[in-house]
């Protein structure tokens, strides 16, 4: 892959909480229109990777760079640059796991609100490629509900859009289906694939090994904070490195 | 009589109105800066608001009062009076009114200031779009309770001698040796809050579009 390619990289990654280690020097990337999963078992240190990748957490050491605006360099102690911090939040997109929706306001100003007040966007502009997003996601005839109304696969969907509306690079999705049914899920892997098809790349959190294989171009596994597999999900099945994969991909498959 | 107490009736709704109008606004910088990061800041905050809760607000009156004469040797006009006791109303408001909107503050999730952020809005932008519409709603009945509270404390400024519906009827009773005045008094405040209770209860309705 050439570093054109590469929408987000993290490297050298190191966190720790007091005196608990929780990164020990993780590289990752995402190549644009990839989708990579980060799996591996509770405490591993796939929340802390996905919320320094989204700049809710500050790395001790490392760099994140989102193309070619660095948010972060130090091999000894990670040194923030602000500007490429704002940069970068306009070139990823987080669906939290809980969806984060702003209660008091209608489906459609959760998805306007930021592109309007944050980008600066045209109003017309910003309503129309919303109601497209909508109605992709299957939520036209929805705009003027407030979160409360919609069942938690819609409001995951309004926060997807709400994501989306931000024209990003990198979309991260925190346990994407986890609260899914069958249908949601699937419905959820084609829209993932369809967004990697369009050249977004595509970053998901989640300990669903079954969703994670299928939707998948490469999945990388967490353990101890430290990233052990890296590979497409053939590999890592077939062909794990590390002695632990088996015995955690054979609990999380049953 | 009536017209006494009205004029004393309209006097107490000035202090009550003019009193929300400048501690509500005052509360929340009052309540930013007692959740700000700059410790010496916050603890002079905290300093204020202690006093203010600690002390009775009658001395707080006497004291902005008498402080230009005593504190100065600066002589006030009897015009003075009136600014006083609306100092002591506002600034003591202010530091109730800051503490339910901190409380008020510190009960939105953090998930909304991480999607905020994550979105790319700035601390303003986050505290006026996202936390204080959400706040508003949440503090409804607090605020209620301070707002009737008030109705009933404008008789304070009784004690430095404003010509509120207290003075009045206080008055009447003593040239009219008749307690009529302090029973239509006692009725005007009660309707009073008898009104801001049902306003509440609109507002309250108003903002149940949504909940969370």
């Amino acid at each position: 892959m050439t570093r054109s390619d590469i929408a987000v990289s993290f490297s050298g990654a190191c966190k720790a909480f007091g005196d608990k280690e929780v990164l020990h020097g993780v590289d990752f990337e995402i190549g644009r229109g990839e989708v990579v999963s980060l799996i591996g078992p509770s405490g591993a240190g796939k929340s802390t990777m996905l919320r320094c990748l989204t700049l809710l957490e500050t790395l001790d050491a490392g760099r994140i760079a989102y193309g070619d605006a660095v948010v972060c360099e130090g091999a000894e102690k990670a040194v923030y640059n602000k500007a490429a911090m704002r940069e970068a939040r306009m070139r990823f997109g987080l669906v939290f796991q809980d969806y984060n929706l702003f209660p008091h306001r209608t489906v459609l100003q959760n998805v306007m609100d930021a592109p309007l007040v944050v980008q600066h966007r045209d109003e017309d502009e910003v309503r129309k490629e919303a109601e497209e997003l909508l109605e992709r996601l299957g939520l036209e005839g929805r705009e003027g509900a407030v979160p409360c109304e919609l069942s938690g696969g819609q409001q995951q969907r309004v926060a997807i859009a709400r994501a989306l509306c931000m024209n990003p690079e990198v979309m991260y999705f925190d346990e994407a289906t986890s609260a899914l049914d069958p249908k949601l899920t699937k419905d959820m892997h084609d829209l993932i694939r369809q967004l990697a098809k369009e050249g977004m790349a595509v970053g998901i959190v989640t300990h669903e090994m079954g969703f994670a294989e299928t939707v998948s171009d490469r999945i990388c596994l967490l353990f101890d904070g430290q990233i052990v597999e890296d590979g497409t999900p053939h590999e890592v099945m077939e062909h794990p490195k590390d002695p632990r994969t088996r015995a955690f991909l054979d609990l999380a498959c049953d | 009589m009536v017209g006494l107490l009205g004029t004393g009736y309209v006097t107490s709704l000035e202090i009550f109105a003019l009193t929300l109008l400048g501690s509500i606004p005052l509360g929340i910088i009052v309540a930013l800066g007692r959740l700000s990061h700059i410790k010496p800041l916050s603890f002079i905050v905290k300093l204020y608001i202690s006093l203010m809760r600690g002390t009775p607000l009658m001395l707080q009156m006497f004291a902005v009062f008498f402080l230009p004469y005593y504190g100065f040797g600066l002589s006030t006009g009897t015009d003075y009076m009136f600014t006083a006791c609306m100092i002591a109303f506002i600034v003591n408001y202010a530091a109730y009114f800051a503490e339910i909107y901190r409380a008020g503050i510190q009960s939105i999730p953090r998930g909304q200031y991480e999607a905020a952020e994550v979105l790319g809005y700035t601390h303003s932008q986050t505290f006026f779009r996202i936390i204080l519409p959400q706040m508003f709603k949440r503090i409804l009945p607090a605020m209620g309770n301070e707002v009737v509270t008030l109705v009933k404390d404008t008789s304070l400024a009784f004690s430095i001698g404003v010509a509120e519906m207290f003075t009045q009827s206080r008055a009447l009773v003593a040239s009219q040796r008749s307690m009529v005045p302090f029973a239509i008094a006692a009725l005007f405040y009660w309707v009073t809050c008898l009104i801001i209770e049902f306003v509440m209860r609109r507002i309250e309705k108003k903002m149940d579009y949504y909940h969370d």
